[in-house]
């Protein structure tokens, strides 16, 4: 029995992270319409400079939460910079033209996983441990900072699907998604909630990223690896559709940590690859996409 | 075409295939092979976007027809034309398979899964011993009396090839195909089953792919599962777009171009990230139409004082 | 006037979630006609249009072309019967040729080129096209692309064309002269003709007969005289303008 309970905690918390990340994905598809293939180059930037980040500001004299807060902070504003200039300059002469978009957001992943291959020397890092301590639930173990990245990963999650639901941005913004012109002709500001959700979508990316760094080994090239997955999240759940992510995310997430226990990684991502194929192959669009 | 054009593009073919008969050292030799390739399979990605689909899972069926190819003449001893053909049709038959599951629905579900299915092929060649796993296949050789001429054998494969594609594309299929991207559903309202179509669409690229893929294992003697990363099809959207997508040409001129420019300009590492993220970006944002897009909007300012209107 | 029924709609529904775009619809197309499909903005007309062309599925009753049922049926599918349609909004290929344009639509019908070619040629030549076939169809006038969605429908001689408001943005003699097309369709070639069409005018000069939606419901049928004098059919658009 413990065992399974391990497993679950487990899956959760790669979840958490899988999650953000396909929120943001689904999001900026629903507002836009367009594949943004540099999400993941996003959420390696956020994740790369908390890494370098805390060492460098513990070693000018910060306490550790504080280098942590700081960190975090820079991160998410960093990237929203980044965000924001690629939208001005880029994304936005593309919206709703999914392959020209696409294929400018390969380059500028591309481009991007370049930089910061060169910026951050290719050597992997470990950042030090905020809080100490182990927690067992119900069997199961998990370490505290792990299970503070599953929370607030809830939470981000939940309050999500409570703004779009509830406040009239998140009622806008699925406007938008369902029938573009229709909200225009509602008076919608079509654009400016365009901007607005390719920089949440971003800036989900980014909490993914830096919410991440602290338990894992960060490379420049993470965004890859996530991307993909992150890409089989939302076909499986359906392009578009926030629940769809989270059940998308979910469902790799149990996969690989399921998989990887009793297999090995690599054959926990072709197991997801044969699952997306066959939700494909009954419903064409994803199991909560719109036909 | 205008016939003088027609004898031009003769004449540049056949001075590949001379290039090619009498190059000297290995590594012009080699230089021949990755540039004749580059453009095949720039022409190939090229023609799945016909019908406006990105094939990124390209890389995956150069992979197939690779590793078919490689299995057929290094544990099976079959004749070089046969492997070739065993490659190619391993990767065309695949390809309808995968195609038929993720053209069906309206969106970019192709091309987000394409990505997946290039890296999860990837993997299980990893996983595979009988084909060297990781480290991969060694001594794939083309036969003996070809070794010295294989370079001018790819050249004439691969002219052979683009000649296909480019018939096709000017078929009445090669035509559907870009109704499919201007307006799918006008098509289905003429009495054309776009599905099966598109599946046949990049059944068709695929098979090429795989020719690719099977004269790259007998070229390079040697591959393993990292040469067929999504890398791969990225490029070939790099040397597609600066070459521009209007025309076949334009696939050729791009490859070409790109290929050499990153042969002598660089090493590996990072720099080759930079250099083919930035050829993409500002492609797409300066030069939408690419090298070919440039080349005819220069020929037709230069004919303007001329002409009548 | 023969009184063969080419096409028959019985009780058909069709919803979106909870939504009724059209309740218990029925009626029928009688070969050789020129049938007229109005209806305030919102009445269930384009839906009627998706649904008898396979684009949706009923979500109940039936649909008969020809004797044969046909609900549920894909679009190619139904194309292949002889029920061909137009859209309202771009029915063209904007980046190809009008000649591409018509010979996209002949591919099914025929095996060889030039049978195909035969049939481009022809269509273009009935529909005043022949200057324009290699033009690229996205430059042309207004309502010279609309003559070209006609074109590219008509070249399948289909039994049934379906055109969804092929008069939009047509000026006056534009319009003349497509309803001049659309009666010469059916007068040397027995094709039947469904319309969905704004332009009152032109509807009432052109249909045989007339079918009237409100609210996704059957409103009133009968000939163009009838209609116009319809109280249920004249309140339910007058109650329409706001």
């Amino acid at each position: 029995m413990d065992i399974y309970v391990q497993l679950l905690i487990n899956s959760l918390q790669i979840s958490a992270v899988y999650v953000l990340f396909s929120l943001g994905l689904t999001l900026i598809f629903g507002v836009m319409r367009i594949v943004n293939f540099a999400h993941g180059e996003f959420f390696a930037l956020a994740a790369l400079l908390l890494a370098v980040a805390v060492p460098w500001l513990v070693g000018i004299g910060a306490p550790l939460p504080v280098a942590f807060a700081l960190a975090f902070l820079g991160a998410l504003g960093a990237v929203l910079v980044l965000g924001k200039l690629l939208y001005e300059f880029a994304f936005r002469r593309f919206q709703r033209d999914m392959i020209g978009s696409f294929v400018l957001s390969v380059g500028l992943a591309l481009l991007l996983q370049g930089v910061f291959i060169e910026m951050f020397t290719g050597a992997a890092r470990k950042l030090p441990t905020l809080i100490e301590g182990t927690v067992r639930i119900l069997g199961g173990a998990i370490t505290v900072q792990r299970l503070i990245l599953c929370l607030i990963a809830l939470l981000v999650a939940v309050a999500m699907c409570w703004a779009i639901v509830s406040t009239r941005l998140g009622k806008a913004l699925r406007a938008v998604a369902e029938d573009h012109e229709a909200a225009m002709l509602q008076g919608v500001p079509y654009r400016r909630i365009a901007r607005i959700g390719f920089l949440i979508g971003t800036l989900l990316a980014a909490v993914a990223g830096a919410l991440l760094a602290p338990v894992v080994v960060i490379s420049p090239v993470i965004g890859s690896s996530y991307l993909i997955k992150g890409f089989i999240a939302v076909v499986i759940g359906g392009l578009g559709s926030i629940p769809g992510a989270i059940i998308g995310s979910i469902l790799i997430a149990v996969i690989e940590s399921v998989g990887g226990y009793y297999f090995d990684p690599s054959l926990a991502t072709i197991a997801m690859f044969v699952i997306v194929m066959l939700v494909l192959l009954i419903r064409p669009t994803g199991l909560m996409g719109n036909g | 075409m205008a016939s003088r054009s027609r004898a031009l593009l003769a004449a540049a073919g056949a001075c590949a295939v001379a290039g090619s008969f009498f190059s000297g050292s290995d590594f012009v030799s080699s230089l021949i092979i990755w540039v004749a390739l580059n453009v095949l399979m720039t022409a190939s990605f090229r023609f799945v976007l016909l019908m406006g689909e990105l094939n990124f899972a390209m890389a995956g069926f150069v992979g197939i027809g690779a590793y078919a190819a490689g299995i057929a003449t290094t544990l099976y001893d079959l004749p070089l034309a046969l492997a070739l053909l065993l490659g190619a049709a391993a990767a065309g038959l695949i390809s309808l398979v995968v195609g038929f599951i993720t053209l069906r629905a309206k969106g970019p579900y192709f091309m987000l899964i394409s990505f997946a299915f290039t890296e999860v092929l990837r993997l299980i060649y990893t996983r595979i011993d009988l084909i060297g796993g990781n480290s991969g296949m060694v001594g794939i050789f083309p036969p003996a009396y070809l070794a010295r001429y294989y370079p001018t054998l790819v050249v004439l494969l691969v002219l052979l090839f683009l000649f296909i594609l480019y018939r096709v594309e000017r078929s009445d299929f090669g035509k559907i195909l870009v109704a499919i991207r201007n307006n799918d559903q006008l098509v289905q309202t003429v009495g054309i089953n776009v599905h099966l179509t598109k599946v046949w669409c990049l059944g068709v690229a695929s098979f090429v792919a795989g020719v690719c893929g099977a004269l790259l294992a007998h070229g390079n003697n040697v591959i393993s599962p990292g040469d067929f990363s999504f890398l791969l099809a990225v490029y070939t959207l790099a040397y597609l777009k600066v070459g521009g997508e209007a025309h076949i040409l334009g696939a050729v001129a791009g490859a070409i171009v790109l290929t050499l420019l990153a042969q002598y300009a660089l090493g590996f590492g990072a720099y080759e990230h930079i250099f083919y993220g930035a050829a993409i970006v500002i492609s797409v944002i300066l030069l939408p139409q690419g090298l070919f897009g440039l080349g005819q909007r220069l020929a037709l300012a230069r004919r303007r004082p001329d002409s009548r209107d | 006037m023969a009184t063969e029924v080419l096409l028959s709609v019985e009780g058909m529904s069709r919803h979106f979630g909870g939504l009724a775009a059209v309740s218990d619809l029925s009626f029928e197309v009688r070969r050789g006609e020129i049938l007229g499909l109005i209806g305030p903005n919102g009445a269930g007309k384009s839906t009627t249009f998706n649904v008898i062309s396979g684009f949706y599925k009923p979500t109940t009753g039936r649909l008969k072309f020809a004797g044969e049922d046909i609900g549920g049926r894909s679009p190619q599918q139904i194309s292949r019967k002889g029920l061909v349609r137009t859209f309202q909004h771009g029915s063209l290929l904007r980046e190809m040729t009008v000649y591409d344009n018509i010979r996209v639509a002949t591919v099914s019908l025929f095996r060889t080129g030039s049978e195909r070619d035969q049939r481009v040629v022809e269509t273009a030549q009935m529909l005043h096209l022949s200057e324009h076939l290699q033009e690229l169809a996205g430059n042309l006038p207004h309502g010279l692309q609309r003559m070209v969605s006609i074109a590219i429908a008509f070249a399948r001689r289909a039994r049934l064309l379906c055109l969804d408001e092929p008069l939009t943005g047509l000026n006056q003699s534009e319009v003349a002269h497509a309803l001049a097309t659309f009666r010469r369709i059916r007068d040397e070639f027995g094709c039947t003709i469904l319309l969905v069409e704004h332009n009152m005018k032109a509807v009432m000069e052109i249909c045989d007969r007339i079918v009237v939606l409100e609210h996704g419901e059957f409103l009133a049928e009968g000939k163009p005289a009838e209609i116009a004098q319809n109280e249920a059919v004249i309140s339910a658009y007058l109650g329409k303008r706001k």
